[in-house]
């Protein structure tokens, strides 16, 4: 039985008996104690380990809200506008104009295996026009990359993809395709923009081999590496369809088990809608689902969407809704309905977890909620509202008089609150967007996520953007609804640790938990908040295994 | 029997009909008559809300290898006793329609039924992708319900705009519904939507129009066979390529009561290709489907009960 010391420069528990210490002792993967390195050696048999000394130690990173597919994009070659960090730790400067975007895709296709093999499409992702001024991507640019490989650009809004002649010319999209979002130039040819996915769809075996390469073990391993890259020890899969069957949980457990896999994950069930008996049938699949679980693989909650997001004109509104005129969002559950999908889940005890965007569906939500409490009450159910991006302070008490949890998208103001202030919801409602100072101030257990693969996995920039909520241009969007370090790197640990019912195993230094650490170059608490998303990750400790960042 | 002369090779398009309207509005009733009435056509029936197939239990295929005894998991493709199939797609509309695309020489058309808050018209963009073709967007009508919920606070803007996007609209529950009621929602359906309107029940001929493959119709020119009792049809044959004008005249100045015609025919200014005409309700659409392979062009049209003969006569004859 080994007790290993880890003296570090400064250690910040998150737990309020002993708040900070000078050295964590680890035993069987677990912390045993914190204290000074003293206090520590008086533990029989314990022996320093001086390799964390120059470190500030923090909980591992916990992200309440991300998706297991958010590795498989980087199969292909990223062309977004902001710089990224891929899983292997390569830094890929952001494509700020498109002679940026062909020179990326040049370099791409020089890797490739020469002739090309029109079955073997270039594909790129993350492509972000929106700052390109007046310039649109089309074939011509593409073409210059190649005119004999197809190349398929998928968009950052997931809405549009741009491919060059090579593969209108394979799959047959030419003047007589007679499709909507297929816009033509001047001699009625294809630009080569793709519009939505019907007309994404007509990429085929492109289109196709994006989605396919996301559910691939590569996939999976990408996306504990960029956890390990980001402090994170803890993730969701938040949403998963096939997380009941036998071969998803056998493809997930052959991962995620593995010892060198270097996260856990809570895989969240998303159930198809059903009558009442086969979503108690689901109850009963995702209860029984939970004899699969492990130190590492976690099963056994459920996840629901309620609506569409904001950005896509998809959320729904309260009044006024979309100050462009838009009409207001898509149901994606009938809100009539709600309470009779969750009903089972319920019962059989589950924690159930809700995609609402907007404050509509939030009240829809919430409502039912309420119904089902008044059916069958249930005390610390934990029951989350996903993204609350525009609850107000009404819903805020609410959901803390049911009991309920709020995990906020705080990433949004970052990257899109430019957009938000100017025509989605305009500026007012822009800088009351994911409230994370009045959630606190009500009372609701908060966390803050990055729905990876929406925006980037990584703690501390989703803390950074609820600290200092900044723009991409450079301005303030709600100073009033700022938090301060403490508070966002607390909802980042433990806030979303107890949202996945996992705080008496994860989420603060303290005895019993497991020992997962986020290992940083700097004190987070020491440097200008508006530095915290540049703090350098070491890497992360996993139930007493480090793990390097790549 | 085949039509002397007619253009009858397969189409290589299948036409696909979008349903929809609001939760418990009558679909899956909807689809269910047409399963047990289905023209001679095969149909493929897709189910668009991640959900239970809901298909009378009669309509299954009783195969000793099918477990799901009627209630099938999502994801399943099933055999109907018609020879139609049923499936409900999990994996996302492309790659469906894809599986769909693979049985094509053992279907005529694909009828979609989307989901309670589905928007319709949106699933049918579906319908222009390579394969097949977009043939009518039929919306249900609770006449009980339909005004509140038009009004209703979350649903409201969702089920007129399901109203609002349809071809043609069919008022279900005529049977619990009065006449004043009927009436009224008549009212207000034609300030809401452009669409046709109609009452169920209504006949499969009407729903799905005359099959593509014209050797299932009349051979002669006149009512077509499978025209249900009542209904007005009309075939006309046209031995030379028409002009695109008289087309787009054609397809403008429709006479009240036409609910659904098909014509494949050849254009002046494509005349090597095959030009498909299709009438559902308000909408009319010409596209192309391929070769033009020979023989006689033919347009058939069908018109509700009272339509007047000599009018759709004169608007076939428009086409020259
Ligand atoms: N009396 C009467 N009942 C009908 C009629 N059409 C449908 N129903 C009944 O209404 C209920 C709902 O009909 P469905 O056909 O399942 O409706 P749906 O639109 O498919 O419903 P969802 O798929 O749940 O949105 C069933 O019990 C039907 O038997 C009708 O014309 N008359
Ligand atoms: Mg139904
Ligand atoms: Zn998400």
């Amino acid at each position: 039985m080994t007790t290993t010391i880890h003296p570090a420069a400064s250690i910040h528990t998150f737990d309020p008996s002993r708040p900070t210490a000078d050295a964590v002792a680890v035993r069987n993967g677990r912390f045993l104690a914190v204290g000074s390195v003293d206090e520590l050696l008086r533990i029989d048999g314990a022996t320093i380990d001086g390799s964390l000394e120059r470190f500030t130690l923090i909980p591992g990173l916990v992200e309440a809200h991300c998706h297991a597919m958010a590795g498989g994009m980087w199969h292909h070659t990223y062309c977004g506008y902001y710089d990224r960090r891929g899983p292997d730790g390569t830094m890929w400067p952001g494509c700020t104009t498109i002679a940026e975007v062909i020179d990326r895709l040049r370099d791409a296709e020089a890797d490739l295996p020469t002739p090309a093999d029109p079955d073997d499409p270039l594909l790129a992702w993350g492509l972000d026009p929106i700052y390109f001024t007046g310039e649109r991507l089309v074939a011509e640019h593409l073409d210059r990359v190649s005119t004999t490989r197809p190349i398929f650009v998928f968009h950052a809004s997931g809405h549009l993809a741009t491919v060059n002649t090579a593969l209108m010319a394979t799959e047959g999209i030419n003047a007589d395709t007679d499709v909507d979002g297929v816009p033509k130039d001047g001699h009625g040819d294809p630009i080569g923009e793709l519009q939505e996915p019907v007309a994404m769809a007509l990429a085929g075996r492109a289109f196709r081999k994006i989605f396919a390469d996301i559910k691939t073990d590569e996939s999976l391993w990408n996306f504990g590496n960029e956890a390990r890259n980001t402090g994170t020890t803890t993730l969701t899969d938040l949403g998963n369809q096939q997380s009941t069957d036998v071969a998803e949980v056998a493809r997930y457990q052959q991962v995620f088990d593995h010892d060198d896999f270097p996260a856990r994950v809570s895989v969240f069930h998303m159930p198809a809608p059903g009558t009442p008996d086969t979503l108690a049938e689901t109850a009963a699949a995702v209860t029984a689902n939970r004899d699969n679980s492990s130190d590492k693989l976690r099963f056994g909650h459920v996840k629901l969407i309620i609506d569409g997001s904001i950005q896509g004109y998809t959320a729904r509104l309260r009044w006024p809704g979309y100050v462009n005129g838009a009409p207001n969002g898509l149901w994606l559950l009938p809100p009539e309905q709600v309470i009779d999908v969750l009903r089972p889940y319920h019962r059989a005890g589950l924690l159930i977890h809700a995609h609402c965007n907007g404050d509509e569906a939030v009240d829809v939500f919430l409502d039912a909620v309420e119904g089902l409490l008044g059916e069958t009450p249930r005390v610390d159910h934990r029951h989350t509202v996903q993204h609350c991006q525009l609850t107000t302070p009404d819903q805020y008490r609410r959901i803390a008089a049911l009991g309920m949890c709020a995990n906020v998208f705080s990433n949004h103001t970052w990257y899109w609150g430019d957009q938000h202030a100017a025509s989605t919801v305009g500026p007012d409602r822009a800088g009351r967007m994911n409230s994370a100072r009045t959630a606190l101030d009500l009372g609701v257990p908060l966390s803050m996520h990055s729905d990876a693969p929406i925006t980037p996995l990584g703690g501390l920039h989703v803390a950074w953007a609820a600290v200092n909520r900044l723009t991409a241009t450079g301005n303030v969007l709600g100073p009033n609804e700022r938090i301060s370090v403490d508070e966002a790197l607390r909802a980042i640990t433990v806030g979303a640790a107890h949202q996945l019912k996992m705080d008496d195993e994860v989420g603060s230094i303290s005895p019993h938990k497991f020992a997962d650490l986020a290992i940083l170059e700097a004190d987070p608490f020491a440097v200008d908040p508006m530095e915290l998303r540049d703090v350098p990750v070491w890497g992360t400790m996993l139930g007493g295994r480090t793990f390097q960042a790549g | 029997m085949q039509a002397h002369g007619s253009a009858n090779s397969p189409s290589p398009r299948l036409p696909l009909t979008v349903v929809g309207g609001y939760l418990g509005a009558g679909k899956t009733t909807l689809l269910n008559a047409l399963l047990s009435d289905p023209q001679g056509q095969r149909i493929a029936i897709l189910v668009n809300d991640f959900g239970e197939v809901d298909i009378d239990g009669r309509l299954l295929e009783a195969s000793s290898e099918d477990p799901h005894s009627g209630k099938p998991l999502a994801g399943d493709i099933l055999t109907l006793a018609n020879g139609c199939i049923c499936c409900s797609m999990v994996d996302g509309f492309a790659e469906t329609l894809e599986t769909v695309r693979g049985f094509a020489d053992r279907i005529d058309r694909v009828v979609v039924e989307v989901s309670g808050v589905g928007d319709p018209r949106q699933v049918a963009r579906w319908g222009q992708l390579p394969g097949f073709t977009p043939d009518g967007v039929i919306v249900l009508v609770d006449p009980l319900s339909i005004r509140a919920r038009a009004s209703d606070r979350y649903v409201g803007e969702t089920v007129v705009r399901q109203v609002a996007g349809a071809d043609l609209v069919v008022i279900s529950r005529t049977d619990l519904a009065d006449e004043d009621l009927l009436v009224e929602t008549e009212t207000w359906l034609a300030t809401t939507t452009g669409a046709m309107v109609v009452r169920s029940p209504v006949p499969a001929a009407v729903l799905l129009g005359p099959p593509l493959r014209i050797d299932h119709v009349a051979t002669d020119n006149d009512d077509a066979r499978s025209t249900p009792p009542d209904h007005v049809s009309i075939v006309r044959h046209l031995d030379a390529p028409v002009s695109r004008a008289s087309v787009e005249a054609w397809m403008a100045t429709r006479p009240l009561g036409v609910a659904r015609a098909k014509g494949l025919v050849r254009i002046d200014d494509r005349p090597d290709d095959r030009s498909v005409l299709q009438v559902c309700g308000s909408s009319a659409t010409v596209t192309v489907d391929g070769p033009w392979d020979g023989g006689d062009a033919v347009v058939v049209a069908i018109a509700l009960p009272g339509t007047p003969r000599a009018g759709l006569v004169k608007w076939l004859g428009l086409l020259r």
